[in-house]
């Protein structure tokens, strides 16, 4: 069966029908089971039907029992019948009478011993009744209505028992086929016939023998119960009424209940004709087995009926067909179990296997395309070492020295691009969800990549609609993503082609909106194949037109990505030589626009014109422990008009700070991972110092990490703002021009 | 992949849960508790404020129903009815058992022996102020043990004897015959008269007829029987509480008296083997003159019958202290049992205590001497009798003395007192009585003290 799974499984991962997979695994499932629930089913019945065997055993046994226990009363009244035969001549007066029926009482099994005379009148051992005008009167000769030689009733009420339930016995002295001699006994003074002897017993006598004690739980509470009726139905001892005061009929009973497998027409039918036979019957939410069995007395037309609680049956059945449902469960389960083991195991195995593998392609690919560069770096340093001291190639030079930079630059582009996307794919960037106006950041995009576009002789056309102007987002991936898009529409549409790039909005519901962005270009498109690998890494089209540009291969990666982070995707849709749609659809919340935004929108203005505003002569403090990067930072905002002074780590900078003038330092960049004192650290210690520019002097931290935990971390620690390293001087300007702004909107 | 796994493992969850419920496996609930509460069959009870009450059974059934409706909680209550005689069976034999009893209501003298189980709750919480301003503190006291209080007395009654005055005046005994609610008190000289003359004329008689009841079957003589051996001045207990019977000659005197009535035709022909039955039977066919007689009696509907209002006398009853001018006081009330279930014991004084808060289930207590002071107030002119007994309180004995081991055992004080008054009735083959008063007096206080020995040493009760 596993083997069947297996392949079976195999199949289905063969069509890759995922859903069908699962839904056949949970139908053999169900088909195991509901095999397991016929069979314990089929084996129930076998095992009720032995227990009932059972039942029936100890029906057949009890009947027997009290068989022989009311002939041996029959007996005994036998006996009482010769002794007063013996006595009779003796017995005279009344009080004779009852002293000797006392001390037959006294004497026998019997609580009362009577005489019934042959008018009906009867001695007990206390009194002598005579018709039935006398309240105290009881008709015993009722009980040889049918001229029957033996009698037994049940009764509820007898005056001389008080409130006891009894049994009466009755054995006809004349006549009687079993004993002829006790024709003729004559007592008392009228010399009257004793009819019959009467035997009276407590009905406890004969109950007691009737709880079944194969059927009495832990607890002693009895599980089954006897009952003797009659053939009209009529309860000549109930042993589970015993309490109750009216006795019931079985007929009626069975008329009345809540359930029956046999009509009370049925149990009479079956008890006129002497079969022995069983039946369910529920009453007051009880389900009883009765099993029903004639009297083996020909003197007795009664019926034993074994009455079981239907627990009983079923415990002695549902635990052997609980084990097996049990067993078969459990040694199911643990081959279900070790097949989903095995099929993890092997899953694991080959995402194991798949992740090694793209891992070494990885490497391969990093390898390639960061020698790639480097090489080209190297060969360029080499040809102008050779070169230098040439002054005719000089010229020669200055191209070698811009494609140096522009190599370096790719370089440092692949390796931000290769982090950022380790980064997401571990999970680790977080999506800031902060207000963005969407307008603002599209005409951003569109202007930082309007030159780019318009200088390769391509038409640019924005088409901008926008319903919510305020969202919740995360501006920088979005931005990062909208310049990728585009900067790859510029790069891949040539000279007289058009990119349009168009933002609409619509809404999600009454909080939410989604924002999709457009950029369609006429540009040389993708190919099929190209398309499917789109979002793969290091992923470029060489068959297009496109040789000419450069990219790490990763952009689309890293978009794709973080347009899922954000909960939104992207759709691209191209055509070799015609051109390519990208639409990215970006689901946020709706809110207010915050002041800060309205500020700076209506300062924008106002802050651009003021920007080199005696800011070249300032004094800027450098903490950077790297020697030559603290060099070139140092020359590069020499080159600009600053007086940068440098300091090797996060301590000296905290002491030349101290040393300083209030207000000397009017920028301190800061390094982030510095020996004896990080830039964290130390930026708290100068936020913490006792002087008036503490607090107010511009810290900016200096990483290589663009990480958004390194950008918490620095801003925790008292930092205005973040530069990524290598330093660019423009972005230095305007975040001071930022700062300074704040500053005073805050004032 | 995690989730594919959680997935697919739910599937098989319910699928083993879906078999599972099909192979007939239901939900369990909580049942609701069953509150079962036992009552012998023998407790008869006159409830003049509703004549449908005719036993205390319908009675603790009737309030049952009342008390779920109002209850705030969902319970069941049961009330069974036990063949009377038979607590062990009905009681200590289900202790443990799904159908032990939570409350049973029964006489003291019953009841007091499964105090001494450790399975009777102590149960004073139940009184409130108004219950102990209404309740005679000298009721609550028959409840108390050890200073605690574990039967909640309901109704009490008082036993004496009612003789048939038909029989008396028709033998010349007229002038010992007291008129109207009247219970009267004869010598033992006068007994001794009244009990030969009667015996002797029904003899002459030739029907049977005897004067005096007489019982040693089984174990219902302790109180009545037990109160004769008084008859002499005997206090039959010494100051610890134990018999002090074989040197006291007033016992062996009543003893002797006792059985001296077996030879003068004073009860039913073998009076070892009769039952109080026997005579019940005896008695209200008109063929025994004395039997005993208390206001929650089955005879006492014929004694209202009998009673001629505008005369204030009786035609055919009579009402006499027992031999020796005793009475017994015999209350009847609850007892709680703990089962291992304290809620069901919260319910059960929750039951009670409303059963003794609601006036119309308080008020069925008249009828017989009800111990509620309010009660007895209300209905004390609607009581026949009821005046009589209450001032013959003075002559009632405490017969049980609370002891342990009055009931419940083979080897219990009414076990061994029937069986020993039993031989002192029996003759031998030679017409010899099979033991004489000294030796009774002497086996009985020898066995009954072994019994409250006995009872003393496995003596347990509830904190």
């Amino acid at each position: 069966m596993c083997s069947i799974l297996l392949e079976s499984c195999e199949f289905m991962k063969r069509s890759k029908s995922k859903r069908f997979y699962a839904l056949f695994i949970f139908f053999i499932i169900i088909v195991i089971f509901l095999a397991i629930y016929v069979y314990s089913i089929v084996t129930g019945n076998i095992l009720e039907d032995a227990a009932v065997d059972n039942i029936r055993e100890v029906a057949v046994h009890d009947r027997n029992t009290i068989t022989m226990f009311i002939e041996y009363n029959w007996k005994n009244q036998q006996r009482i019948g010769e002794r007063l035969k013996r006595n009779s001549q003796n017995l005279k007066t009344v009080s004779q009478i009852n002293e000797y029926l006392g001390l037959e009482s006294y004497e026998s099994t019997f609580d009362k011993v009577y005489l019934l005379m042959e008018d009906g009148s009867y001695y007990t051992d206390i009194t002598y009744r005579k018709g039935s005008e006398d309240p105290d009167y009881y008709p015993y000769m009722d009980l040889f209505a049918n001229t029957d030689s033996y009698k037994v009733i049940g009764y509820d009420s007898l005056p001389v028992m008080g409130s006891d339930k009894v049994v009466i016995y009755g054995y006809r002295l004349p006549d009687n086929p079993q004993d002829e001699v006790l024709s003729g006994i004559k007592i008392g003074e009228d010399q009257k016939e004793v009819y019959a002897v009467i035997g009276i017993c407590k009905r406890s006598s004969i109950v007691d023998g009737l709880v079944i004690e194969n059927y009495v739980d832990d607890s002693g509470n009895t599980q089954g119960y006897s009952s003797v009726v009659n053939k009209n139905g009529e309860y000549v001892v109930d042993r589970k009424d015993a309490a109750s005061s009216v006795p019931e009929n079985l007929f009626d009973i069975i008329k009345h209940c809540d359930s029956s497998d046999l009509t009370s027409s049925d149990v009479q039918e079956k008890m006129l004709a002497g079969e022995e036979f069983w039946f369910y019957m529920e009453k007051n939410g009880v389900r009883e087995l009765n099993y029903c069995t004639p009297l083996n007395s020909s003197s007795v037309n009664w019926y034993f009926i074994m009455s079981v609680n239907n627990r009983v049956v079923k415990d002695q059945t549902e635990l052997f067909v609980l084990l097996i449902i049990a067993a078969m469960s459990a040694a199911i389960i643990v081959i279900i179990i070790a097949f989903v083991l095995t099929l993890i195991m092997q899953r694991k195995t080959q995402l194991a296997h798949a992740q090694e593998k793209a891992q070494s392609e990885f490497l391969s690919n990093m390898s390639h395309e960061i020698r790639t560069p480097l090489n080209g770096i190297v060969g360029l340093n080499y040809l102008m070492m050779n070169a230098i001291d040439t002054p005719e190639k000089h010229l020669q030079i200055k191209e070698w020295l811009k494609k140096s930079q522009n190599t370096a630059e790719y370089l440092l582009a692949l390796i931000n691009d290769v982090l950022d996307i380790s980064k997401l794919q571990a999970g680790k960037v977080e999506v800031t969800r902060t207000p963005m106006l969407v307008e603002t950041m599209s005409e951003s995009v569109c202007s930082m990549q309007y030159d780019n576009i318009t200088g390769r002789g391509v038409e640019f056309i924005k088409d901008i609609h926008i319903t919510v102007p305020c969202i919740q987002c995360d501006e920088v991936h979005i931005k990062q993503v909208l310049m990728n898009i585009v900067g790859n529409a510029a790069k891949f549409t040539p000279a007289g082609g058009s990119i349009k790039f168009s933002v609409n909005q619509s809404m999600i519901d009454e909080n939410h909106v989604m924002t999709t962005f457009v950029c369609e270009d006429t540009g040389c498109g993708m190919s099929r194949e190209f398309l499917d690998e789109i979002f793969n890494k290091f992923t470029q089209d060489r068959s297009s037109t496109s040789n000419s540009t450069k990219g790490t291969g990763l952009g689309m990666a890293i978009s794709k990505l973080l347009v899922n982070a954000m909960g939104g995707d992207i759709i691209v849709e191209s055509e070799l030589n015609k051109g390519s749609t990208f639409t990215v659809e970006i689901p946020a919340e709706i809110c207010e626009i915050p002041d800060y935004l309205k500020i700076n929108s209506d300062d924008a203005e106002k802050t651009t014109d003021k920007s080199d505003n005696g800011v070249k002569s300032m004094k800027i403090l450098v903490a950077e422990d790297n020697g030559l990067n603290a060099e070139i930072l140092m020359e590069i905002l020499s080159q600009f008009g600053f007086v940068p002074v440098h300091a090797q780590n996060g301590q000296e900078a905290v002491e030349i700070f101290e040393r300083s003038k209030i207000n000397e330092f009017g920028i301190i960049l800061m390094d982030m991972r510095m020996p004896v004192l990080d830039g964290c650290e130390a930026s708290s210690r100068i936020r913490n110092l006792d002087r008036e520019d503490a607090k107010t002097v511009t810290i900016f931290a200096c990483t290589a990490n663009s990480f958004q935990e390194d950008r918490d971390k620095a801003l925790g620690s008292g930092m205005n703002d973040f530069l990524t390293k290598p330093i660019d001087i423009n972005t230095l300007l305007s975040k001071m021009e930022k700062i300074d702004r704040e500053k005073h909107n805050v004032q | 992949m995690k989730k594919r796994i959680t997935a697919f493992l739910l599937q098989i969850i319910i699928a083993v849960s879906f078999v599972f419920c099909l192979s007939g496996c239901s939900e369990q609930k909580e049942p609701e508790k069953e509150i079962i509460i036992k009552v012998p069959h023998t407790s008869t009870m006159n409830c003049i404020s509703n004549e449908n009450i005719k036993n205390v059974r319908t009675l603790l059934e009737l309030a049952s129903e009342d008390f779920i409706a109002q209850y705030d909680k969902k319970v069941k209550i049961k009330v069974v009815e036990f063949e009377g005689g038979e607590e062990t069976k009905a009681i200590t034999n289900s202790f443990g058992k799904s159908d032990a009893a939570d409350i049973l209501y029964d006489g003291f003298f019953n009841m007091s022996s499964f105090i001494h189980t450790g399975k009777v709750v102590p149960i004073d919480d139940i009184l409130t102020q108004e219950m102990k301003e209404d309740i005679s503190p000298a009721y609550l006291e028959h409840g108390r043990f050890d200073n605690k209080l574990y039967m909640m007395p309901y109704m009490s009654s008082e036993n004496i004897l009612i003789y048939n005055r038909e029989m008396l005046e028709k033998y010349g005994l007229g002038e010992y015959i007291d008129e109207g609610e009247v219970i009267s008190n004869w010598s033992m000289e006068d007994w001794t008269k009244i009990l030969n003359t009667l015996a002797d004329e029904f003899a002459k008689e030739g029907r049977g007829k005897v004067p005096m009841m007489m019982y040693a079957k089984d174990n219902q003589g302790d109180t009545h029987i037990m109160t004769m051996l008084r008859a002499f001045g005997s206090e039959l207990f010494d100051s610890s509480n134990n018999f002090d019977l074989a040197d006291d000659p007033d016992v062996i005197s009543a003893l002797r008296w006792l059985q001296n009535g077996v030879d003068s035709g004073w009860y039913l022909p073998v009076p070892y083997d009769k039952t109080m039955s026997d005579n019940s039977s005896k008695f209200k066919m008109d063929e025994l003159t004395f039997y005993n007689f208390n206001l929650g009696s089955s005879t006492y509907s014929r004694v209202k019958e009998d009673y001629n209002a505008e005369t204030k006398t009786f035609k055919k009853y009579g009402f006499v202290n027992y031999p020796g001018n005793h009475c017994t006081i015999f209350n009847e009330g609850f007892e709680i049992f703990d089962n291992g279930d304290n809620e069901k014991i919260e319910i059960a004084k929750d039951f009670i205590r409303y059963f003794y808060e609601t006036d119309k289930w308080l008020e069925c207590s008249a009828g017989s001497i009800p111990v509620s002071k309010k009660v007895m107030e209300k209905y004390k002119d609607d009581i026949l009798l009821l005046e009589a007994f209450s001032h013959n309180t003075v002559n009632s004995v405490d017969y049980t003395h609370n002891l342990p081991n009055w009931q419940g055992s083979e080897n219990s004080v009414r076990s061994v007192f029937y069986k020993e008054i039993a031989l002192l009735m029996t003759k031998d083959a030679n017409g010899n009585f099979a033991v004489t008063p000294e030796q009774c007096a002497s086996n009985l206080q020898e066995k009954l003290n072994t019994a409250i020995s006995e009872g003393r040493k496995n003596s347990t009760l509830h904190e």
